[in-house]
């Protein structure tokens, strides 16, 4: 396998456990209205929650990190975990903002519940290994025996089918009645509420399918990098997922379908190759910023939020509601 | 259920705050079957927290709300709505995000493509039920002279046309009791009119309503009984021809 082809692999798998997670997240803020801040811990739940299952104890692996569990499950019931994980915390992060909160003060709650999930997995070490993070070996488990090439493209083809699952289940969600009382308490919760609409219920039923979606992402990426630790879910992953978002259409799936895209490979990735450009490489010389290509995604991002907001918030794709004729007769 | 042969609403000395301010002061009154009551008085009398109050939107500091002969005093405005208690709001809220035909279609109770197994069956489960959901959307934006408008997107509306989104929607919840606020407020003469005619006939078919209301000369054309509020208190209570002649009435509520 070539570089450009393993690399083609990575990108694959990357675009698919976003293409989950941004689902998952615009089916909370999009579609229902939750600015779930801390969504990135639900990827984390499903990553962590995998590792856990996949390893065996700690002493059989060595004893070189610490963790809970350890139970040397095979792939499909460590995802299945992994997604079960996600969804359970979707729903605590949920509670936290449930209650007659405004919006804007429930997008901080979340984003504080997100800061303390990270200090939390950090400082306790023997819980999740703290800092340095898990490791799992070999990588792709249930495939060990084959080829790596091999493996890598059926792992593509694993991903591509829960992806293809995941987008079943939330459209499930985001079209028919239910996806229309969705939107109804996005629009206005008091109003939704007036008409006989349960928002809790409704809010933590979406809370515990956007988890689902979340914990899948990560249960499937973690399986494919082979490690996780609390650097790969800081709370600015969440900006990067809403920034596919709001760029692509909020409440849209194709939309935020071409957002992630956009977002995740394009940009993000994109960036990497500004290291061979020789005037950035000399600028970042020059400034003494050895990491500035990698910032310059960030900031590419944050810009697009905001130019998004002030002249096409609708986004790309703009959430496009049923028609039923208006015509008289 | 509770008797049938009472009042479908009574309130009892109903008490709510804010602060040191009594906005509701211990009020009492009933609202008969199939017969629409109206709440007036001049502007900060207490009616539109009254009203929300007894919808459940506010939470009360005293006193007891009786629908059907039934205790549902400070229950959350979800479950009062499963109830048949469906209100709409001083300033109209409607679902900006979805078109006007959504808009009274989210309403309709028991919908089966929000239940679980609805989601999991599918269109084949709800189908049958939303399209007759939306034959009976289209009627009643017919009735209201807004089926041009069905596909448009609620944001999009004049207020008056929001306003009467919001009666519909309440119309489509099918209530038994709607706590109406303001509803003619920014509406034409001829919609008013016949929004006039069509609340009496609902009242022909059991509908009850409270309604909250400005133009008085609509309050005496719609309303059996009135009763007027004033410094959050019940000022006097009869019928709207009875109650021009009542001097208290007069000075608190200059009526024209």
């Amino acid at each position: 396998m070539g570089a450009w082809e393993y690399y083609l692999v990575v990108l694959l798998v990357y675009l698919g456990t976003d293409l989950l997670a941004a689902w998952g997240l615009n089916l909370e803020f999009g579609v229902t209205g939750v600015a779930n801040l801390g969504y990135i811990v639900t990827i984390a739940a499903g990553a962590y929650a995998y590792v856990i299952c996949t390893l065996g104890s700690p002493a059989s692996a060595g004893g070189f990190q610490e963790y809970v569990g350890g139970f040397g499950l095979p792939f499909p019931v460590a995802l299945a975990a992994g997604i079960v994980a996600g969804s359970v915390v979707g729903v605590l992060i949920g509670v936290t903002g449930l209650k007659r909160l405004r919006q804007d003060y429930q997008a901080i709650a979340m984003l504080v519940v997100s800061l303390m999930a990270a200090t939390v997995v950090t400082a306790d070490t023997p819980f999740l290994n703290g800092n340095a993070g898990l490791v799992i070996l070999p990588q792709f488990a249930p495939l060990s025996d084959q080829d790596p090439e091999v493996q890598r493209w059926v792992y593509v083809g694993i991903v591509a089918a829960v992806c293809v699952l995941g987008y079943l289940v939330l459209r499930r969600f985001t079209t028919g009645p239910i996806g229309r009382t969705l939107r109804a308490v996005r629009d206005d919760e008091y109003a939704a509420a007036a008409i006989g609409k349960d928002i809790v219920v409704l809010r933590l039923v979406v809370q515990a399918a956007g988890g689902a979606l979340g914990g899948a992402s990560g249960a499937l990426l973690v399986a494919f990098i082979g490690g996780w630790s609390p650097g790969a879910w800081a709370y600015v992953e969440t900006l990067a997922l809403l920034t596919a978002v709001i760029v692509g259409g909020m409440g849209n799936d194709r939309g935020v379908s071409v957002g992630t895209f956009l977002i995740a490979i394009l940009i993000l990735q994109g960036v990497q190759f500004l290291n061979d450009v020789p005037a950035l490489k000399a600028i970042e010389g020059l400034l003494n910023r050895p990491a500035l290509t990698q910032d310059l995604g960030w900031i590419v991002l944050g810009t697009l939020t905001i130019l998004f907001i002030w002249f096409r918030p609708q986004g790309i794709l703009p959430e496009r509601r049923p028609k039923y004729g208006g015509i008289r007769g | 259920m509770g008797s049938s042969s009472g009042p479908i609403l009574e309130v009892r000395d109903l008490v709510k705050h804010y602060g040191g301010v009594r906005a509701v002061d211990g009020i009492s009154f009933a609202v008969e079957r199939g017969t629409i009551t109206g709440l007036i008085g001049p502007n900060g009398a207490g009616k539109s927290t009254a009203l929300n109050v007894i919808a459940g939107f506010l939470p009360p500091d005293g006193g007891r709300v009786l629908l059907d002969g039934e205790d549902v005093t400070g229950q959350p405005m979800h479950r009062l709505a499963r109830q048949g208690v469906v209100r709409t709001f001083q300033m109209a809220r409607v679902f900006g995000g979805l078109t006007t035909i959504e808009n009274l279609l989210v309403a309709a109770p028991a919908q089966l493509g929000e239940t679980a197994t609805g989601l999991i069956g599918g269109k084949r489960l709800w189908g049958g039920q939303e399209s007759e959901l939306i034959e009976r959307a289209k009627e009643m934006l017919t009735a209201f002279g807004m089926r041009d408008k069905a596909d448009e997107q609620a944001r999009n509306l004049s207020g008056g046309q929001k306003r009467a989104v919001e009666t519909m929607r309440a119309l489509m919840a099918r209530p038994k009791l709607l706590l109406l606020d303001e509803p003619m407020a920014g509406l034409s003469p001829s919609l008013s009119k016949q929004l006039e005619d069509l609340f009496l006939e609902l009242t022909h078919d059991g509908l009850s309503m409270l309604l909250v209301e400005h133009s008085l000369d609509t309050v005496e054309r719609l309303c059996t009984k009135v009763v007027v509020m004033a410094q959050g208190k019940v000022l006097a209570e009869g019928r709207m021809s009875e109650l021009r002649t009542r001097r208290e009435v007069q000075d608190a509520y200059v009526i024209g």
